[in-house]
């Protein structure tokens, strides 16, 4: 492929990919205006209330305007990362994502990387090792950890390590006024990571089976690859031939990360509700129920947009990565 | 080749599999008749006072609940709202899934270009907040749940039938049956669709599974129906009332179940995952 | 936890029939939308709409002779409501009708029942405590007054009785209360008679604290001993270890500092800490001096106030009666939503001296005193004088560091962690504790946990008897249960058949055990109503006491429909009456 046509295929790309954010942003809008119920009901007191103040709440959110009007200032709004004041926070809804937003990274990101890193290694060993007890004990661990639900994998490290033996807090993010009592509780971050390790735990449990799996299939079909043979009909040592089939069979663990990645910032409000973690999922779910539209479509939007990118990251990535594709 | 064994079951996890599913859908069927106690009576002792969070023993071999339901037949019972919304939303995701394949895979062009920009931008919705909401608008109900975990999962199907149909098109007897006349329906749905079967049953396994999971977590949320009890909703109730802690009986085996119904449709859908891809045999 | 209900719109009845019918349409569409997106599902789900749909319409129509259809009871999707839910179809089923039970989030609820009064057969909601409530005014109004009978308010139950608003209306302008409860007990009784709604328990305010690190709770009316609503128990419990400062924890998070934006009770009833109200309820329910320091009531329309000397902002000015003036005419002129009693009853407010306002009524108002003078506070003028420009109202403003004057200053809040407050020694009543962290923690299970670790030292919302059972075995704990006027009920609509026969309101009336519901749902911890009253028992003044509640027995309830000509079939199905 010619540099100019690569160019051009990369740039197609980025057209389909914006394309497909605004589809999903129209339809994320889409939904909320149908939600039954006017969100002005969620702000307004027990009792009664004045229909002037409705009216003026209501011009206030510019909920009367036409709905094409709504729905192109929505889109002009999208451009600038303007998301509108969040009903019930009454602050930019961004300010009210960001803050729950670092506190899902902060949990997301070191599960995504030790799934991730885990996953390659574990499922290269297991691949490379046919028959045999550890075959075995790999297949029926991924076996295993493709079936436990999320949130009960939560409650029972819960039950055994917080309930049972104590060792861990029961849930939140910090302890707040926090009083060391020994000189380890002392120790920078001691409290915060205390309360990090079972929702990561939990989460990585969670993660690990998928870029597991994919690893040890894409490795045993890597073993039987032309090259492969090849490697080891010079005569080059086991551990090297092992990681040149490493490197190809990653390619697929690589595509999965971006479906991972959506699902590492959407799919763990169980684990987030489990562990009483102030992240975006929780916020997702309230903001939906509370009909908190400029918070619900900046979070949906933002996780959208979130997975859009990324798949096009791992398309650039599998294009950088994968000889067939780079040299051809 | 590896020979096809009975329904493509060759290993010995994949007939444990195939037994434990059969096991399980058995007691779904069966539930009424098994269930020793009715699933959502209230149980009291012969002084009147609630049998509340009894340990197993005596009447109750699995204990009881907050509310002194018997669990065991809340198991019973709640296995049938578990498979069943399973299985049904595999149905559908597979129904829709390989049609939304077959057709951009073989008519390709402008038919493809729109179905898997379809499909993109399903894949682009985040599955488990999108849950949340669809269920939270349409008011909670089996049906509902059923029709959200459908409305998001049918996309990997999809994307796999699209790519092995559009391989399969190419091959000689595929365009031999085109010559010789046959309309597109018929080559795809008699010639090209038997050919994915096990690739249709492996994601319908999958499907299974994945419909099984959802359920499961979005009762634990509360989306649950209210008159019916499921794994998940029982899982909810434990932890609603904070008996998580207290009542293993309670938390464990809804639990248990869940794993091993997903590990039973797992294990058959390894097997169906060796014919699909021949390779993986070798 | 509690609906903030919704607005005031001035619809006649025929358009809220058309706003049912969009309602619908959108519902429709939503399905096909969604379906939609899978493709071939769109007739299933579209089956699935109009199922709905007539299943409404069949339940509104009686045909003479018919089988009764099935009765829709909607409610929350609340643990305590799920399992209320189960045991009010099991009794009320032997009756010989189906019932169909609907969940939704609180949100769902608020959105469709009182906001667009899309009322189904039944409705159940439970009402905290919340210190407006006590005066039986709140209850008698706003459920049943028919002024109440449009979209956002609270008579979604579309009760309409002439007679009974006369009476309402005379009880909320009488300022004797010895006559004004003789009114209060003629409503209680009219209601009685009308079966509008079906009282299920006034459940208890129940909290645990840790005794071995707290001494001195105050068990207080509606709020225990833990919750924000009246928190004397924060006020005065001291310390018994090194840890000066304690913790507390409710599900839900506040929303927001600016005491002006919310109506929500716990967010606003906590801002109130920071910014106290001009009188307050003592522990027994007692309508007691608070940031004013007495006030009279000159005559029915005038009431005099006097501030409480020696208050001072956390910024150290002075409060004034300018700061009180400039806060009302704040109110009046902004109209929060939160605030929508003010103008309604209030007409205007002048400094009468350094020390006193007097507030002009619009009319005799017996409820002033508790729940205007009760709610409102006051905010300090150059503060509030002084908003950055370009906000569309004042409510909008997040008042990031409160400027207050309350026992408890404004410390951090964290986003769905904690709100943490310090004490105001310059307040004239000074908290013993050194502070106060409220957690917002989402589950039962962690906060129940949280209290065994000693992570938390009292809950701040209510658990039920298994769970009081569980916390009194730890040593260190003790349970506090104290009577409440917050209430559980489920709303009748008067409006569709066969609720709308009184005899059918009856028959339900003696299918709802409440004596195995408080067992079941709150394992004890709940009053069984032994009267047919909105008003607690508990509540002696305005409650009254002569109309029993008619006792849990099927066999009456199937004869009150006997009586009324309904008939059963081959199969148990209840039928109307014939023609």
């Amino acid at each position: 492929m010619t540099t100019k046509a690569r160019g051009r295929a990369l740039i197609s790309r980025a057209i389909q990919s914006g394309l497909t954010l605004w589809v999903l942003a129209t339809i994320i809008w889409l939904m909320f205006r149908l939600l039954p119920g006017d969100p002005t009901t969620a702000l307004l007191g027990t009792g009664q209330l004045p229909p002037d103040a409705v009216a003026r709440l209501r011009a206030e959110w510019r909920l009367d305007d036409p709905m094409g009007a709504q729905y192109l200032r929505y889109l002009g709004n999208l451009l600038t990362g303007e998301f509108g004041l969040s009903f019930t926070f009454r602050q930019p809804a961004t300010e009210v994502l960001a803050p729950a937003l670092v506190n899902t990274l902060i949990l997301m990101a070191p599960a995504t990387a030790i799934s991730v890193v885990g996953g390659v290694l574990l499922g290269a060993w297991l691949g490379w090792r046919r028959g045999g007890a550890a075959e075995f004990g790999g297949a029926l661990l991924v076996l295993v950890l493709r079936s436990l639900p999320a949130f009960w994998i939560g409650i029972v490290l819960l039950m055994a390590f917080s309930y049972s033996l104590g060792w861990f807090p029961i849930g939140g993010i910090r302890t707040p006024a926090f009083f060391p009592e020994t000189w380890w509780e002392e120790l920078p971050g001691f409290d915060f990571l205390r309360h990090l390790v079972l929702p990561v735990t939990a989460a990585v449990l969670y993660f690990l089976a998928d870029p597991l799996m994919i690893m040890r299939t894409s490795m045993l079909e890597a073993r039987t690859e032309d090259y492969i043979s090849y490697a080891e009909a010079r005569g080059l040592p086991d551990r090297r031939v092992r990681r040149i089939a490493r490197r190809n069979a990653m390619l697929p663990v690589v595509t999965y990360v971006g479906i991972m990645v959506s699902f590492a910032f959407g799919g763990q409000i169980l684990i987030e509700m489990v562990f009483s973690w102030p992240g975006m999922g929780r916020l997702m779910v309230e903001s939906v129920t509370q009909r908190d539209y400029p918070v619900a479509q900046a979070a949906f939007l933002l996780m959208a947009a979130i997975v859009v990118v990324v798949n096009f990251l791992v398309d650039l990535l599998y294009a950088l990565l994968d000889p067939r594709i780079r040299d051809a | 080749m590896p020979e096809r064994g009975f329904l493509g079951f060759t290993t010995l996890s994949g007939r444990v599999g195939l037994g434990l599913f059969l096991a399980f859908c058995l007691i779904a069927l069966a539930a009424p008749a098994l269930a020793p106690l009715d699933p959502l009576a209230i149980n009291y002792d012969a002084s009147g006072g609630m049998q509340r969070m009894r340990p197993p023993g005596g009447d109750f071999p699995l204990g009881t609940n907050y509310y002194g339901r018997d669990i065991l037949s809340q198991i019973i019972a709640g296995s049938r709202v578990s498979i069943g919304v399973g299985l049904l939303s595999a149905l559908i995701i597979v129904f829709i899934g390989a049609n939304v394949g077959l057709f951009a895979g073989y008519f390709r062009g402008w038919v493809d270009a729109l179905l898997m920009r379809l499909t993109d931008i399903a894949f682009g919705i985040p599955f488990f907040p999108f849950a949340v909401l669809l269920v939270a608008l349409l008011e909670p109900s089996i049906w509902n749940m059923v029709l959200t975990i459908s409305c998001l999962l049918w996309r990997s199907v999809a994307r796999v039938v699209r790519s092995q149909a559009l391989s399969l098109r190419e091959r000689p007897y595929i365009r031999a049956a085109q010559v010789a006349g046959a309309s597109d329906l018929r080559v795809m749905y008699v010639h090209i669709l038997p050919n994915l079967m096990p690739m249709v049953l492996l994601y319908t396994a999958i499907g299974i599974a994945y419909a099984v999971l959802s359920e499961a977590s979005l009762s634990f949320l509360g989306f649950g129906d209210p008159s019916l009890v499921s794994w998940g909703s029982m899982l909810y109730d434990a932890y609603v009332t904070g008996s998580i802690s207290r009542a293993w009986w309670w938390t464990v085996p809804p639990g248990l179940c869940i794993t091993l119904f997903v590990i039973s449709v797992f294990l058959m859908a390894r097997d169906w995952e060796l014919i699909a891809n021949p390779r993986l045999a070798r | 936890m509690t609906p903030a209900a919704g607005r005031n719109r001035t619809n006649s009845n025929g358009s809220e029939d058309r706003d049912a019918i969009m309602t619908y349409s959108r519902r429709s569409f939503l399905h096909a939308l969604t379906a939609g997106m899978g493709g071939a599902a769109v007739p299933a789900s579209t089956l699935l709409a109009l199922e709905g749909a007539l299943t409404r319409a069949a339940a509104q129509q009686a045909a003479p002779n018919g089988p009764v259809p099935p009765i829709t009871f909607f409610a929350p999707n609340w643990p305590d409501y799920i399992e209320i839910s189960r045991l009010i179809a099991n009794t009320w089923s032997q009756l010989g009708v189906e019932v169909d039970l609907k969940q939704g989030t609180a949100q769902t609820l608020m959105a469709e029942v009182i906001g667009e009064h899309n009322t189904p057969h039944a409705v159940g909601v439970s009402w905290g405590g919340a210190p407006d409530r006590i005066d039986p005014d709140y209850f008698l109004t706003e459920f049943f007054n028919s002024r109440r009978k449009i979209k956002g308010g609270l008579n979604y139950g579309n009760y309409d009785n002439a007679d009974y608003d006369a009476v309402n209306d005379a009880q909320r302008a009488e300022m004797d209360p010895e006559t004004r409860r003789e009114l209060v007990w003629k409503c209680q009784e009219m209601l009685a008679a009308d079966n509008p709604i079906l009282v299920l328990t006034f459940r208890n305010a129940t909290q645990p604290y840790n005794k071995a690190r707290w001494e001195g709770v105050v068990p207080t009316l509606a709020s225990g001993v833990g919750m924000s609503y009246i928190p004397w128990t924060y006020y005065k419990m001291k310390p018994l270890t090194s840890r000066k400062v304690a913790r507390t924890a409710n599900f839900t998070e506040i929303v927001t500092l600016n005491p002006f934006a919310t109506p929500e009770i716990f967010n606003a009833t906590l801002l109130r800490w920071i910014y106290p109200t001009f009188v307050t309820r003592g522990p027994n329910g007692d309508v007691e001096p608070w940031a004013a320091e007495s006030w009279s009531v000159v005559d029915p329309t005038t009431v005099d106030v006097k501030l409480r000397p020696g208050m001072v902002f956390d910024d150290g000015a002075p409060v004034t009666v300018e700061d009180v003036k400039f806060t009302f005419d704040f109110i009046m002129e902004w109209k929060f939503p939160a605030f929508a009693r003010v103008p309604e009853v209030v007409e205007s407010l002048e400094i009468v001296d350094p020390a006193t306002v007097r507030f002009k009524l619009k009319q005799p108002s017996a409820s002033f005193v508790p729940n205007v003078l009760g709610f409102c506070f006051v905010a300090p003028r150059h503060v509030w004088q002084a908003l950055p420009e370009g906000l569309a109202s004042p409510a909008d403003w997040p008042n990031e560091a409160p400027v207050g004057y309350g026992g408890f200053k404004f410390i951090e809040w964290r986003k769905g962690e904690y709100l943490q407050l310090e004490t105001n020694k310059h307040f004239f009543l000074p908290p013993a504790v050194d502070g106060v962290i409220w957690l917002f923690v989402p589950n039962i299970e962690n906060q129940l946990a949280m209290m065994e670790s000693g992570a938390l030292d009292m809950l701040g919302w209510n658990i039920d008897g298994e769970q009081a059972k569980r916390m009194a075995e730890h040593p260190d704990l003790e349970v506090v249960s104290v009577p409440s006027h917050g209430m559980h009920e489920i709303r009748l609509n008067m409006d569709m058949a066969p609720i709308s026969d009184p005899a059918f309101r009856m028959a339900l009336q003696h299918a709802t055990d409440r004596k195995e519901l408080v067992e079941v749902v709150f394992s004890g911890l709940g009053a069984v109503p032994a009267t047919n009253t909105v008003i607690t028992g508990a509540n002696e003044f305005w409650s009254n006491p002569n109309l029993p509640m008619p006792d849990f027995s099927i066999e009456k309830a199937r004869q009150a429909l006997a009586d009324a000509g309904y008939t059963w079939d081959a199969e148990g199905r209840l039928h109307y009456p014939a023609g």
